[in-house]
């Protein structure tokens, strides 16, 4: 007769074990030994670390690059999810009616978040190259420009190219979600403000707004942290230039670990970015406590 | 007036649409344009010249192929540890009581904010010191890092959904719990389990931050990151990066749209 | 040969500390071989809990469950050979209906060829030979429900259990399944231990039903000794549609005795009760509303109006307004006597009267004679 509260213990180890000794190894690990690193001076030439104390964040801290590559960070998350929203908002307004080939039209708006940020790279970047591209083509041949313009090479316009390039990419998916919610709003909320007189903007704003208020502002606060995050779409296009006009935090990351070999440096860089995350998660959770539709009483 | 309206709603649709749709089309068009035609603007909107040079130079004049097989063994192994680790832990999340789920939960959740660029860079250091750089274990392991998180969420909702009154007539009938889960449990969560599966493949295969920092050795490197050489190397042969672009998109898009109603549910769940 | 099952103070808690729900209350009683055996009462009475705790879903708090004389209560469900069917059918969906009903036979290891044949067998005892080929999706309600039964019945267990079998099926198909379900009691021998919320079920099937509240039985008899002689308040109300009325009357003292004064009315109270009335100055009278009769007014009467007349086919359901400002529900035969709003009389047979405890609600008597 095996004992029921052993055997009842293995199940429970057996069944979260894995997944828990995953997360701590994979994700939580890596932060923990980056804020480590992070009091260390390492770099790629010298195998050996040697203790800095403050050093890595006092000098981070206080150069410029950390604060402007922090700003642009907040500029192009700010940019981007406003794109997002917008687009977002316009397209779920316009395709909230019921018609043939509606399906056909959601798969559609599905697609640019399933591809790799690499693909999508390299199609703006086709679409925008200044020698070949057909969007300067048509901007020339309509007449409202007189040279091609360099989008992503531009030191005015390569934040807003990638701006709009991150816009699409998201855009649609938030196109979806808001969609969803609009089309689960009780129709006959309209038809009782239509009666009592409200015309179609004020039903705008009395109806939809409010029952899109908590969409937009998961997927504000989702996206702004995965946008304020980002490295990947950014330096496919830019590689953080022109003049570093694209360098957001994760790219200054990268490039004190890959350009200048710094690995403290890189740590503490990464540490800040886990904190302004610390933050944007703690905000996330007090205002919405995702765990809640979990069952976790039981 | 409502005629314009309802006119200048559609127009606007349609524009959207074009933003939406466009690049695409363009990808797939460029992809199939001769060589020639690419360089020397201007470009057609349409054409009938079309042909699938670009194609066949990326599979003989180019490491296509090598990183298409890399990224399928990284997703496959995304795939295999993501369902086995996260159907377990659903399984075992739901059925019993124990302390601690509401930190597990927390924790879960937060891990799956934590951005690739923040963990790549310490994986980076980590996996030097292990000599697991450039090894296909690391990469799967860095993709599960980005899926996992995600994949408990699903299954633990998942599960909830599944009645335990099955379990209850299998044992009842004589079952053991382990008979229990392997024949009655797991049959009835699959669509959870599909959507799992699609979710890791989708993060694995369209990863670029980890393949790039982890995979020095251009042998080992994943179709994003050897697209991203192509454009540097070969001065910028663009009808055969679409051609790769194409190929890299259409295995996301076929897993989904075949197996679409399972991934809706799981889109559902995590909003 | 079926089992008898014994509880012995079972007892269950749910979570820890003060905010522990107490499901059941050290619960003694015994169930005989072959007796069909009903727990009812409300929704969250415990009912359930003890099924589940019989069938070894649910671990005791503390106390013993014996089958015959075998202490199970340490074996897990696998190993207690007991069937059980669920509220919500619980088919494995993945499955046709013959390897559903044939599961028990395939974990116990039979061979292919065995389990065929009595899986046909019991198909065919439930009217389902014709399915066994499709899948759970594919039945109605009372065809899955009879699915599971099957699954239930085919390792001829010595105990089976149902939780609320019927409550998911309309009424019409309830009432037919009710008889399956007694015919299939008849031809098994096996001591079924069934739960309800539905005491017109309970009453109908039932050897002897427990009436449950707050995890406590209130009263474990036959359906008819419940009936007429409920051991309290609770269990009088809880029994019988429409609901026995309870009125709140005094006790006087006669030159005779003590006597009930009720609505105004005098009521003889016979010899034998008269000592449990001692030092009582109020009781709680009870009457189920088949047992009143509308007459015309009069003295010697309760009167009042008809408040209203609710047509039921042979019968009538009468809500009477008595004078005092009481309510009081009558269930006559359908007739035009007495329409809404008319003067009435209501007259009880001694008979028909219970008394309550006004406090700890037990019956002091079941009939005034």
């Amino acid at each position: 007769m095996v004992n029921p509260r052993a055997e009842r213990r293995v199940w429970v180890l057996g069944t979260t074990g894995p997944a828990l000794l995953f997360l701590a190894v994979v994700a939580y690990l890596p932060i923990a030994y980056a804020v480590a690193l992070s009091f260390f001076k390492k770099t790629a030439f010298n195998p050996a670390m040697k203790w800095a104390g403050v050093d890595n964040y006092r000098f981070i801290l206080e150069e410029p690059e950390l604060w402007n590559a922090f700003g642009r960070s907040v500029l192009f998350t700010v940019g981007s999810v406003a794109l997002q929203l917008a687009l977002g908002l316009v397209a779920a307004l316009l395709l909230n009616r019921a018609f043939r080939g509606l399906n056909l039209v959601r798969s559609l708006f599905v697609l640019p978040y399933l591809l790799p940020s690499i693909v999508v790279a390299l199609v703006f970047q086709w679409l925008l190259s200044p020698e070949y591209g057909v969007v300067n083509q048509v901007l020339m041949q309509t007449g409202l420009v007189a040279r091609p313009i360099n989008f992503f090479g531009g030191l005015g316009t390569a934040m807003w190219a990638v701006i709009g390039m991150a816009g699409w990419q998201y855009g649609s998916f938030a196109t979806l979600l808001i969609l969803a919610r609009l089309q689960a709003i009780n129709p006959k909320l309209y038809e009782a403000a239509a009666v009592s007189g409200a015309g179609p903007l004020r039903a705008f704003w009395d109806v939809t707004l409010p029952a899109l208020r908590t969409t937009l502002l998961v997927i504000a606060l989702l996206r702004g942290i995965w946008m304020f995050n980002k490295f990947d779409s950014i330096w496919l296009v830019t590689h953080g230039g022109p003049l570093k006009h694209t360098e957001t935090l994760p790219l200054y990351a990268y490039r004190l670990a890959f350009e200048e070999f710094d690995f403290g440096l890189a740590a503490a860089a990464c540490s800040v970015m886990f904190v302004v995350l610390l933050v944007g998660a703690v905000v996330y959770f007090k205002l919405f406590d995702p765990t809640r539709e979990i069952e976790v009483g039981r | 007036m409502r005629q314009l309206q309802a006119y200048a709603t559609l127009a606007l649709l349609f524009v959207v649409l074009a933003i939406v749709a466009f690049p695409f089309y363009w990808m797939v068009l460029s992809s199939v344009t001769p060589r020639e035609a690419l360089f020397q603007p201007p470009y057609k909107f349409v054409r009938l010249d079309l042909s699938l040079g670009n194609y066949r130079e990326l599979f003989f004049a180019t490491e296509f192929a090598r990183y298409f097989v890399n990224s399928l063994i990284a997703a496959v192994g995304a795939i295999v540890l993501n369902v086995v680790a996260a159907t377990l832990a659903g399984y075992g999340l739901t059925r019993f009581a124990f302390a601690g789920k509401k930190p597990f939960a927390f924790g879960t959740l937060f891990s799956y904010m934590f951005p690739p660029m923040l963990m790549a860079i310490p994986l980076y250091i980590l996996f030097s010191a292990l000599k697991m750089r450039n090894t296909y274990t690391g990469l799967i392991l860095a993709h599960m890092a980005i899926s996992l998180p995600l994949n408990i969420w699903l299954m633990w909702q998942y599960f909830q959904i599944v009645p335990q009154s099955l379990e209850e007539a299998a044992w009842v009938s004589g079952a053991s719990r382990l008979r229990a889960l392997r024949q009655v449990c797991l049959p009835s969560a699959r669509p959870g389990i599909l959507s799992v599966a699609i979710f890791s493949f989708a993060l694995s295969w369209n990863d670029f931050t980890f393949a790039f920092i982890l995979q020095t050795d251009r042998k080992m490197f994943t179709l994003p990151v050897g697209l991203a050489t192509f454009v540097e190397q070969t001065g910028v042969h663009w009808g055969m990066v679409m051609a790769a672009a194409v190929l890299v998109s259409v295995p996301t898009f076929l897993l989904v749209f075949f197996l679409q109603r399972y991934l809706l549910s799981g889109l559902r769940a995590t909003g | 040969m079926a089992f008898s099952v014994r509880l012995e103070r079972l007892d269950k808690r749910f979570g820890r500390g003060a905010r522990a729900v107490h499901a059941v209350r050290e619960l003694s009683l015994e169930i005989g071989e072959r007796e069909f055996f009903t727990f009812v009462g409300p929704s969250g009475c415990g009912k359930t809990t003890t099924l589940r705790m019989i069938a070894g879903l649910e671990t005791p708090t503390s106390g013993r469950i014996w089958f015959g004389d075998t202490d199970v209560t340490a074996l897990p469900p696998q190993k207690r050979d007991i069937a059980m069917v669920f509220q919500d059918v619980a088919l494995f969906p993945y499955m046709t209906v013959r390897d559903n009903i044939a599961y028990p036979l395939r974990i116990a290891g039979l061979s292919r060829a065995q389990v065929d044949d009595k899986v046909e067998r019991v198909a065919a005892t439930l009217g389902l030979a014709d399915k066994l080929g499709q899948k759970p999706g594919q039945l109605s309600g009372g065809q899955q429900q009879r699915v599971a039964i099957g699954r239930a019945i085919i390792k001829e267990p010595k105990v089976l259990l149902m939780d609320e079998p019927l409550s998911a099926l309309d009424a019409r198909l309830r009432v037919d399944m009710r008889t399956e379900i007694l015919r299939l009691h008849r031809e098994i021998s096996a001591t079924i231990v069934y739960v309800t919320h539905d005491q017109v079920e309970a009453m109908t099937m039932s050897t002897r039903v427990a009436v449950m509240d707050a995890g406590r039985a209130l009263q474990i008899d036959p359906p008819r000794t419940l009936f007429r002689r409920p051991a309290d308040q609770t269990v009088a109300t809880f029994i019988g549609t429409p609901a026995m009325n309870v009125l709140p009357a005094s006790v006087v003292t006669t030159p005779s005795g003590p006597a009930i004064e009720l609505l105004g009315q005098r009521l003889a109270v016979a010899l034998r009760h008269h000592a449990a009335l001692q030092g009582l100055k109020q009781v709680d009278v009870g009457v189920r509303p088949q047992a009143v009769r509308l007459v015309a007014p009069g003295p010697e009467r309760v009167r009042g109006r008809v408040f209203l007349r609710e047509p039921l086919g042979l019968e009538d359901e009468v809500l009477v307004e008595t004078d005092g400002g009481a309510r009081v529900k009558v269930v006559t035969a359908a007739g035009e006597e007495f329409p809404e709003g008319a003067a009435v009389g209501l007259e009880l047979g001694p008979r028909d009267v219970y008394l309550f405890h006004p406090e700890s609600k037990t019956t002091i008597c079941a009939g005034l004679d």
